[in-house]
């Protein structure tokens, strides 16, 4: 047993790590995030590692070949990259001692509280919620199937079995890995793989805030991220909710860095960006209409200058492009469809739904969210409203900064989920409080940093700004 | 006092009473969490979780019904339905529909029965005619019969 975790756990490390020297970074490019960094990278090259294997008729319990081909991955990315120089961490901080010290408090509770949530998880297996139903279903499909093959068609094709066939791969390919190494099909260690995804989150809030505002602002905003109970719910469990967050605060993060490097650094910064959107997309369907809502807040301010649209730095984005590409090939090969976006099932398609429910549905949405969500602490910390409030008294300062872009990244995000919810096919009564508290909450950790970001570039300096 | 400075000010207020509560939040998660029951097996983790139909779960487990047949359920507790379809995650490859709910009056060896019932694989809820089905009964507890499906329609 402690072989086999040992090896779900520690070869795709092996394999971030390789992957992020190809990118150009190394572990003193930031000694904090790194190991979050390594996870998702390394997750996402196990995870097309065992993709690829599922097509073949290779037996899905052939882990030692699986082991190999991650290894080997990894191997190779590292000597890859071997010659590429390496980002250099920023400059150190001068902050007063007892700020650096409450930080690393900070980071250390948080991350005893992430692992303390994971263990208090695995008390019970997984057995309900989208955990359950949606994810782990259809990775137990998958194993049970041998592969992607005609039996796991014919399994597929049960309507009342599994529910979102089409949600992207990479949270079930993490439990089809894991239970490959046990020979079987398990029910607790499964989580594992999805639970580092939390681990990983608090070390990379912690090293994108403490780069934008001073030690105890960034103690403070990382502490307050990790008590909303939504965190901690998805800490203890094998959602991809976190995920899809935690994707979007990464490519965000390493998006400030890109622009605030020059030359080779900031190119591999923006290599770094590319993985992040990779990961947001490859998590959740959600992912999909983040990358819409970044690609609109790229596009926008570029209208009256359309060639700035276009840059050498753009190839990057086939990464996150062929996630894209991988996740819809899949679907249509075997025929699965959004319940969605196919709209209601009975009658109407969903751009007919949009239009007739309009009047209805949006009213009832905004109401119900201003009711449950804005105002309500537990739901986010109102840190929606900090940022709302930021944006509004700074607007000008805003739109000419590079707070622009996330700021309208999280407005475009937003106002998609109202669209999706004025042309749901289900019951909006029961759409909404199943759903929408969970998926607002994912763009919590960008909003974070969002907010970092202002307090240190829009108010006076010694009140926020990370003095160097 | 500038703008700045007054809205500075706000936010700083907002982050310490948001940390504070955040380190009293987590404090006393962390106090009420413990590590004993980690180290229970299983089985134990699984009966935890499923609670007193455990012993359907083990019927379900223990059947000698091939994989790919479907199981029929029935419960007169309505309440405990989503349990049910809880277990449907835990026993794949073994599939069955949990009933609702069941009338007195059924009696599925004649296949007679007074009323509707919703059937549930999990997800959406679907009308079933039991009149038109046939099963053969595998076990029975305080509050469940497990039933094999044989045919639907005649």
């Amino acid at each position: 047993m402690i072989l086999e975790l040992a090896r779900v756990l520690l070869l795709p490390l092996f394999l971030g790590a390789g992957a992020l020297r190809a990118l150009g970074i190394a572990p003193r490019s930031d000694r904090l995030a790194w190991l979050g960094w390594c996870w998702v990278a390394g997750a996402c090259g196990t995870g097309l590692v065992t993709f690829l294997w599922l097509w073949t008729p290779l037996s899905v319990n052939a882990a030692w070949g699986l082991d190999l081909l991650v290894v080997a991955l990894g191997a190779w990315l590292f000597f890859a990259g071997r010659d590429r120089p390496t980002v250099d961490a920023d400059a150190p901080k001068d902050a007063a001692f007892w700020e650096r010290v409450l930080f690393g408090l900070a980071v250390a509770a948080v991350v005893a509280i992430t692992v303390q949530r994971a263990a208090a998880g695995n008390v019970e297996p997984v057995f309900r919620n989208d955990e359950a139903h949606f994810w782990t279903l259809k990775a137990k499909v998958i194993y049970h199937s041998g592969g992607f093959n005609p039996t796991f068609a014919e399994a597929m094709s049960n309507e009342h079995f599994v529910y979102h066939k089409d949600y992207p791969l990479l949270n079930p390919l993490l439990a089809v890995w894991t239970f490959a190494h046990f020979g079987e099909i398990t029910h607790v260690v499964n989580r594992l793989p999805i639970q580092m995804f939390a681990l990983s989150l608090a070390l990379v809030l912690a090293g994108a805030l403490r780069r934008v505002v001073r030690p105890a602002a960034a103690a403070a905003i990382l502490l307050a991220v990790f008590a909303i109970p939504e965190i901690a719910f998805q800490s203890r469990t094998a959602h991809a909710d976190l995920m899809v967050g935690f994707g979007a605060l990464l490519a965000f993060d390493a998006w400030l860095r890109h622009r605030a490097a020059s030359g080779e650094d900031a190119r591999a910064w923006w290599r770094l960006c590319a993985v992040g959107l990779a990961f947001m997309l490859w998590s959740k369907n959600e992912g999909l209409l983040y990358a819409v809502a970044i690609a609109g807040a790229w596009v926008l301010p570029r209208l009256a200058r359309p060639r700035e649209l276009i840059t050498p730095r753009l190839k990057w984005m086939l990464l996150p492009a062929g996630v894209i590409a991988l996740s819809w090939g899949f679907n249509a090969w075997y025929g699965f469809e959004n319940d969605i976006a196919v709209g209601d099932t009975r009658e109407h398609s969903y751009p007919m739904l949009l239009v007739t429910q309009a009047r209805t549905h949006v009213p009832y949405i905004l109401g119900w969210v201003n009711d449950n969500l804005l105002w309500n602490a537990k739901h986010a910390a109102f840190l929606p409203l900090a940022m709302i409030a930021l944006a509004l008294l700074f607007p000008r300062r805003v739109w000419s900064s590079q707070l622009r872009l996330p700021c309208l990244a999280v407005a475009f995000a937003w106002l998609g989920y109202l669209l999706v919810f004025t042309g749901t096919p289900h019951e909006l009564e029961w759409h909404l409080p199943t759903a929408a508290s969970r998926v607002s909450q994912q763009s919590v950790p960008a909003m974070a940093l969002w907010i970092a970001l202002a307090a240190g570039a829009l108010l006076p300096a010694r009140a926020f700004a990370a003095r160097r | 006092m500038t703008k700045g400075t007054i809205v500075a000010g706000v936010l700083a207020v907002f982050l310490a009473l948001n940390g504070g509560y955040a380190v009293f939040a987590l404090a006393r998660e962390a106090s009420g969490a413990g590590f004993g029951s980690f180290r229970a097996t299983l089985e134990q983790r699984v009966a935890g979780a499923i609670g007193p139909d455990f012993a359907l779960y083990e019927a379900v487990r223990a059947s000698t019904v091939p994989e790919s047949e479907f199981l029929f359920l029935g419960t007169r507790d309505a309440e405990t339905s989503l349990a049910y379809n809880n277990m449907v995650t835990l026993l794949y490859p073994r599939r069955f529909h949990a009933v609702e709910t069941v009338p007195e009056s059924w009696d599925p060896e004649s296949a007679r029965f007074d009323g509707r019932v919703h059937a549930i694989a999990f997800g959406p809820y679907r009308d079933l005619d039991l009149a038109a089905v046939r099963f053969e009964l595998l076990a029975e507890g305080p509050r469940f019969k497990l039933w094999r499906f044989l045919e639907e329609g005649r």
